[in-house]
């Protein structure tokens, strides 16, 4: 088996200009299959360019990024196959309910789906497929609340059972309990062996979820270690300099 | 899923979400009904010489509540970021383009042939057994706005001058089109013996051809960052 493989997500030397602005410097970075790697970083620190290079929403400057040995670049629609991605955006129309959202969306990725294996997903996201309930999926998207609204988000980003699952800023705007509820997914996420690539800049909900913690700063990856190896404490003086690196 | 299948998919979706919302199809067809009736009064003193004003007045309505739609098509994109979630589809980045260009297409049409009816009816045109001829240029001359208003409409998405910038950006790549298309109709409304409305029907779908591929082969380039 080659390296390439061994890690769901390679990126190697990824450097992403928008004009004059670097936003990636010469990153490298690799998640094994099945970690769950948490990218810390302050706004503008590139984690969202990231995101979007390796799904291949925007096109890297320089450098590789592979996914499962997938290159972003010449096997981009291999690579979206593979990737699910879930983002302070829901990518949900609002005219329409979560099930159609969700049908939607799997005709779009050539998934076939029953009515039945909808509501089951809807239902492991915690949203009760059937109306009158707290977490009600039949209304339409547009009157959900931010934590209904991400955790449709959720159950559209497994529809297509993806193999690497790249979270960006996923706790954006959730009260605390969305947040708790969001945490419980991704444990069951990490449970069923994804890999998982989380941005977030809070602390406290990123380490809970982490195998891998890294800090981003100014486009640049600037520490990297296992969750295992580095006490809290430390790591949070970590984080405030790289954040005060970042702000000089 | 076959390249078609996506397309089609996506297009039922937009049709559904404008059947749904009448968000584009109430503004276009207020649209059309408000500049048809102006145009009406405006040459009702010229009797039957009106006619000659016909094919410009028709075609003004056309491209500018064809306008209206495609300022709306990508803005359901806009929120909730659900642009980028049709681009996160395992699929080439034509599909979108084919897709929200059928869609577009599809409502575009329906107010234009709704316009083209009363438009014969208020404007008396003795076109009736030709009727069918005018829709045919009608859709030939929309699946070229809509296709070069679909790129635009990606290009100027999320910028705050979208609806001012995107007739100044679609029209003059569409004024061939709109020229052959009011002059065939010209034709048509005169009743001139084969007066070459094949030469101008063909201009025209060479035009849509030759933009609907240039639409597809650059909007990969238009929506990935």
């Amino acid at each position: 088996m080659s390296d390439a493989v061994r890690h769901a997500i390679e990126a190697r030397n990824l450097t992403r200009r928008f004009g004059r602005h670097v936003a990636l410097c010469d990153l490298t970075l690799a998640v094994g299959e099945g970690r769950c790697t948490v990218l810390f970083g302050p706004n503008g620190a590139g984690k969202t360019t990231l995101i979007k290079v390796l799904s291949t929403l925007a096109v890297p400057t320089e450098g590789t990024a592979l996914v499962c040995g997938a290159d972003v670049r010449t096997q981009a629609v291999e690579v979206r196959r593979l990737v699910g991605v879930l983002s302070h955006e829901s990518f949900l129309y609002e005219s329409m309910t979560a099930a159609e959202n969700l049908r939607f969306c799997a005709r779009m990725h050539g998934v076939r789906i029953s009515r039945e294996e909808i509501d089951a997903l809807l239902d492991s996201v915690g949203m009760l497929a059937k109306p009158g309930g707290p977490a009600s999926a039949a209304g339409s998207v547009g009157t959900m609340s931010r934590g209904m609204t991400q955790r449709v988000a959720l159950a559209r980003c497994l529809l297509h059972d993806p193999k690497v699952i790249l979270l960006d800023e996923p706790y954006s705007g959730l009260d605390p309990d969305g947040a708790e509820i969001l945490t419980r997914q991704i444990h069951k996420l990490r449970e069923s062996g994804r890999t998982m690539l989380i941005t977030t800049h809070q602390l406290s909900v990123g380490l809970e979820v982490a195998d891998d913690v890294a800090i981003l700063s100014r486009g640049r990856l600037c520490y990297r270690a296992d969750r295992n190896e580095v006490r809290t404490g430390d790591f949070r003086q970590e984080y405030a300099r790289a954040v005060a690196g970042a702000t000089v | 899923m076959s390249w078609l299948s996506a397309v089609l998919c996506l297009a039922v979706k937009d049709v559904r979400h404008e059947l749904r919302t009448r968000e584009a199809l109430a503004s276009m067809f207020v649209f059309s009904l408000l500049v048809i009736v102006l145009f009406h009064f405006g040459f009702s003193d010229l009797g039957a010489g009106a006619t000659a004003f016909a094919p410009g007045a028709l075609w003004v309505t056309f491209t500018f509540s064809a306008m209206i739609g495609l300022s709306r098509s990508f803005a359901v994109e806009e929120l909730n970021g659900c642009l980028r979630g049709l681009l996160l589809c395992p699929h080439d980045r034509s599909v979108v383009f084919a897709g929200k260009m059928l869609g577009a297409t599809a409502s575009i049409a329906a107010v234009s042939t709704v316009a083209l009816v009363l438009f014969v009816i208020l404007f008396n045109l003795p076109v009736l057994s030709q009727l069918w001829l005018l829709w045919l240029v009608m859709l030939l001359g929309v699946v070229g706005i809509a296709s070069v208003g679909t790129v635009f409409s990606a290009i100027t998405t999320g910028t705050r001058m979208r609806q001012t910038l995107l007739p100044v950006l679609v029209l003059p790549v569409i004024l061939p089109l709109v020229v052959f298309g009011m002059q065939v109709t010209a034709r048509i409304i005169d009743s001139t013996p084969g007066g070459g409305i094949g030469g101008g029907m063909l201009g025209m779908v060479l035009f849509d051809v030759i933009l609907t591929t240039v639409g597809m082969l650059t909007f990969e380039h238009v929506v990935v960052e």
